[in-house]
């Protein structure tokens, strides 16, 4: 009779603790043995197979780097010219199936780098404007990468202040329409400049919710004359009849832009 | 009598394991261990030397509850201020985001971006192996083949592939990352976390391949620009989301809200943030393709939901923060339950904790763990309302836990493993050309100066007046009412017995342009200003900038000619000048002047 209950109070035992271990904190055995023994961590599966001439390469962070004392204009030219090129026929975007940011390419990184180098070469040498190709900042334009946008359509007003006339034609949507937009803040616009962005807001504002939702939002920014706020919130108001989802978000930017202009915030 | 025995020793060792009181004392032990801090990442992390910049919310071994509430601050600040429009007009949108805002980075880094700690005890493979390839390559080549050589060939081979793009970014120097031999010599150093790959790098873990322009700014070493960065970048996901809900039929409009509110944050980072695109198939990932990504994501939005994730593990049970995220959890998609502890934390000055928040720029207090009394006494004579003021009063509510380093005996072994067998040496790098400075070193120059002596308050509850005289009727209001008592204010003159002050202080009724206070109650200081440009007309279009500098700043847009009110100048020992205006969002931006021989711009009176 003692065997029989030292036996089973032996089997409870085993049973409570396989229990424990198992369900501790919700650790499962697998999960204890891999916090004792560290090595069991590594997953098998997932260890790839490196090549011993990638290891045994140079590390590319001992290569000496050469910086130019000196920036070329002629070079940076040609590296544009050579990167504009491999983006627009797609040959050298790092395009991974993971992640990938159309805005966010290395490649256009490069882009706005050379912009730069331009920029920093202009400061000391504004004579230089004349050396960087027109046509090249307007291929840079149409990449619509933010950055690189703003420094080529900074160097291009420059250049030639008609220019906004071809920054005008390009189509931008979603996030894009503030690259639009930033050309006419801060500063006193002509008739004919306030006529193109109003047209232009008003083709935005047509376009998908989101480039309808950021254009109202870069409203705020933007300075209206006579009853140029009046038009514009009217066409707000009509696209706004046409939002199904989350209109709180719509009703409050035409409401903000109202009352910023003096104008009555109903639709 | 043997029987007896055995079930004595049975019965001994079943006990002894239900009690096992090494883990009842660490609740990071057990299942938790895998939300170790350290658990997931203690190979990637790169320490810093003290020289380097850095700056921003650290982990300090010791002080992670004081940590996770300075972390929720951040988080629900950073959130609040980017979807601020929304609580208004959207609540269930906006706390969705703020939600989200504090799954995702949970998820991401496991809220960790930057840690503080003695390089004796946690130094690791990653520094070793940038500093000393070749040696480690040598080793690796002797040693004996088995799981822990593959290992050490796998991260070495991410690191060698990855990890020269984030120096070439950032334009450091080929040896920036030392050592552990060489960082033992610092009592305590700042480490950086990575991923296993090394490519997405700290809190938001951004991948420095996909976001170039940020990474050229090394604001990477600054955690409140990175928080900054991320959370703008997941932020335009979730908006672009919810604004075209209707392209993405995974998310169900006539679902019960909090079932809609959890897809569309699923969406948002499976779409943007994690995909990089607002493509339907990106944002849809998470529930047509059982993306094992999105399976890990869930399975951290759950933790937060069902109470399992890092907050809950360190927040003080009583503390706001945690009460706020109690609160979120349950009643995000029904604002009107939720009660007012957001407004508590987002008054609250976190950053007044300077235990826990780094500046390489700025001498640090002594980083001893923390006892009730040291809090009591850094509070005196506060009035903001500042991070320690909370801290205070439930101080006793911290887990014992936190009061220990969090490093098991299987990390430090674990550490070891990895460790033991790395040649210690420092590779001798052979010094680079020299690089062009760009812009020229940060040296801020004085033009034409003139001195201004400045107060400060000596004591508690000074009295402000708006005549010099001690009168009811003069009184304005106390220095206990001011937001930032402990701020200078400019003295202008003497009347009597009192200094006349600028009126920076906002008393009600008292709106005069100077005011009166004791002199006996002001610490005067003489300080020299340098003289500021106020206006200037801008010839030409040029980029405008987050901060100045080239290499250090991020394109925000342009600005085009006119005049601008001067609101910050900086200006190089080359004579290169910068500008901070306001510009039409009331954001300050900055944009180059030119030299100063031949400007850019006009200045003008």
């Amino acid at each position: 009779m003692k065997k029989i209950i030292l036996f089973s109070l032996t089997v409870l035992v085993a049973v409570i603790s396989a229990y424990l271990v198992s369900h501790k904190n919700g650790e499962s055995i697998t999960d204890a043995y891999q916090r004792a023994i560290p090595s069991l961590r590594v997953n098998q599966k997932e260890l790839i197979k490196i090549s011993n001439e990638q290891l045994e390469n140079d590390p590319k962070w001992n290569a000496k780097v050469k910086v130019k004392t000196k920036i070329n204009e002629v070079r940076i030219q040609k590296t544009l010219n050579e990167k504009i090129s491999c983006i627009e026929d797609k040959s050298c975007l790092n395009i991974s199936k993971n992640f990938y940011d159309p805005k966010g390419d290395p490649a256009l990184g490069e882009i706005k780098s050379q912009l730069e180098l331009f920029e920093m070469k202009l400061a000391r040498d504004p004579s230089s404007l004349e050396k960087i190709d027109e046509n090249d900042l307007k291929r840079i334009l149409k990449l619509k990468h933010p950055s690189s946008f703003f420094i080529a359509s900074s160097l291009l007003l420059r250049k030639n202040p008609n220019s906004i006339e071809e920054i005008s034609t390009l189509n931008y949507q979603g996030e894009e329409v503030r690259l639009y937009t930033e050309l006419f803040k801060n500063r006193k616009l002509s008739e004919q400049e306030r006529r193109k962005r109003n047209k232009k807001i008003m083709q935005f504002m047509e376009q998908d919710n989101y480039s309808f939702l950021l254009t109202l939002k870069e409203l705020q920014h933007l300075t209206f004359e006579g009853d140029e706020a009046e038009m514009v919130k009217a066409r707000a108001c009509t696209r706004f009849q046409q939002v199904e989802s989350f209109s709180g978000m719509y009703e409050k930017q035409i409401s903000n832009f109202a009352l910023r202009n003096g104008i009555n915030s109903d639709c | 009598m043997q029987k007896l025995g055995a079930l004595f020793t049975i019965t001994f060792f079943f006990l002894v394991f239900l009690l096992n009181p090494a883990d009842s004392q660490r609740a990071p032990a057990s299942a938790e261990q895998k939300e170790d801090l350290f658990g997931l990442h203690r190979r990637y992390f790169f320490g810093l030397e003290p020289t380097k910049e850095y700056s921003g919310l650290t982990h300090v071994p010791g002080k992670e509850s004081l940590y996770f509430r300075a972390m929720v601050g951040e988080i629900v600040s950073h959130a609040h201020e980017l979807a601020r429009e929304w609580k208004e007009s959207e609540p269930q949108l906006y706390y969705s985001f703020i939600l989200a805002s504090l799954t995702f980075p949970f998820h991401e880094s496991r809220l960790v971006h930057f840690t503080h700690r003695d390089p004796s005890y946690y130094c690791y493979f990653s520094n070793d192996v940038f500093a000393n390839y070749d040696g480690f390559m040598d080793q690796l080549k002797s040693m004996e083949h088995g799981k822990t050589k593959i290992a050490r060939q796998k991260y070495a081979g991410h690191l060698h592939e990855k990890l020269p793009n984030f120096i070439k970014l950032g334009g450091l120097e080929s040896n920036f990352f030392k050592s552990c031999a060489h960082l033992k010599k610092y009592e305590t150093v700042q480490q950086l976390l990575f991923d296993g790959f090394y490519a997405d790098v700290g809190i938001m873990m951004l991948n420095h391949h996909s976001h170039t322009d940020f990474f050229q700014t090394n604001k990477i070493f600054h955690v409140d620009q990175a928080m900054d960065y991320g959370f703008k970048y997941f932020y335009q996901g979730f908006e672009g989301l919810v604004s075209n809900i209707n392209n993405y039929p995974c998310i169900d409009k006539s679902a019960p809200s909090r079932s809609m509110y959890l897809d569309i944050i699923r969406g948002a980072w499976s779409g943007k943030y994690n995909s990089g695109n607002m493509l339907r198939k990106s944002v849809c990932r998470f529930s047509e393709a059982n993306h094992s990504n999105d399976r890990a994501f869930l399975s951290s939005l759950n933790k937060v939901l069902e109470g399992r994730s890092l907050y809950h593990e360190y927040l003080p049970v009583n503390s706001v923060e945690r009460s706020f995220l109690t609160d979120l959890v349950e009643n995000f998609h029904q604002p009107e339950k939720l009660n007012g502890s957001l407004d508590e934390i987002l008054k609250t000055n976190y950053r007044s904790l300077r235990e826990i928040y780094f500046d390489s720029k700025q001498p640090q207090p002594e980083v001893e763990v923390m006892a009730k009394e040291d809090l009591v006494a850094q509070k005196k004579n506060e009035k903001e309302v500042s991070a320690q003021q909370y801290i205070e009063t439930d101080v006793v509510d911290v887990d014992e836990k936190a009061a220990e380093p969090i490093h098991s005996v299987a990390d430090y072994l674990d550490d070891l493993e990895f460790n033991e067998d790395l040649v210690e040496g420092e590779i001798v790098v052979s010094d680079d050309d020299k690089e062009l400075q760009i812009p020229p070193e940060e040296v801020k120059v004085l033009i034409p100066t003139h001195k201004v002596r400045r107060g400060s308050f000596i004591g508690v509850g000074v009295s402000v007046r708006s005549r010099p005289e001690v009168s009811w009727s003069s009184y304005c209001g106390s220095s206990k009412d001011l937001k930032n008592p402990s701020k200078s204010f400019l003295i202008k003159g003497e009347s009597g017995a009192f200094y006349e002050v600028e009126n920076n202080f906002d008393f009600e009724d008292c709106e005069t342009l100077s005011l009166y206070i004791y002199k006996d109650f002001v610490e005067v200081t003489e300080e020299v200003e340098e003289r500021r440009f106020e206006k200037v007309a801008l010839k030409e279009w040029v980029s405008k900038r987050d901060t100045y500098g080239i290499d250090r700043s991020i394109v925000l847009g342009v600005l085009g000619p006119g005049e601008y009110i001067v609101i910050d100048q900086y200006i190089y020992p080359s004579q290169d000048v910068w500008f901070a205006i306001k510009d039409t969002s009331g954001k300050k931006v900055w944009f180059y002047g030119g030299k100063l021989s031949s400007p850019k711009v006009e200045v003008l009176r």
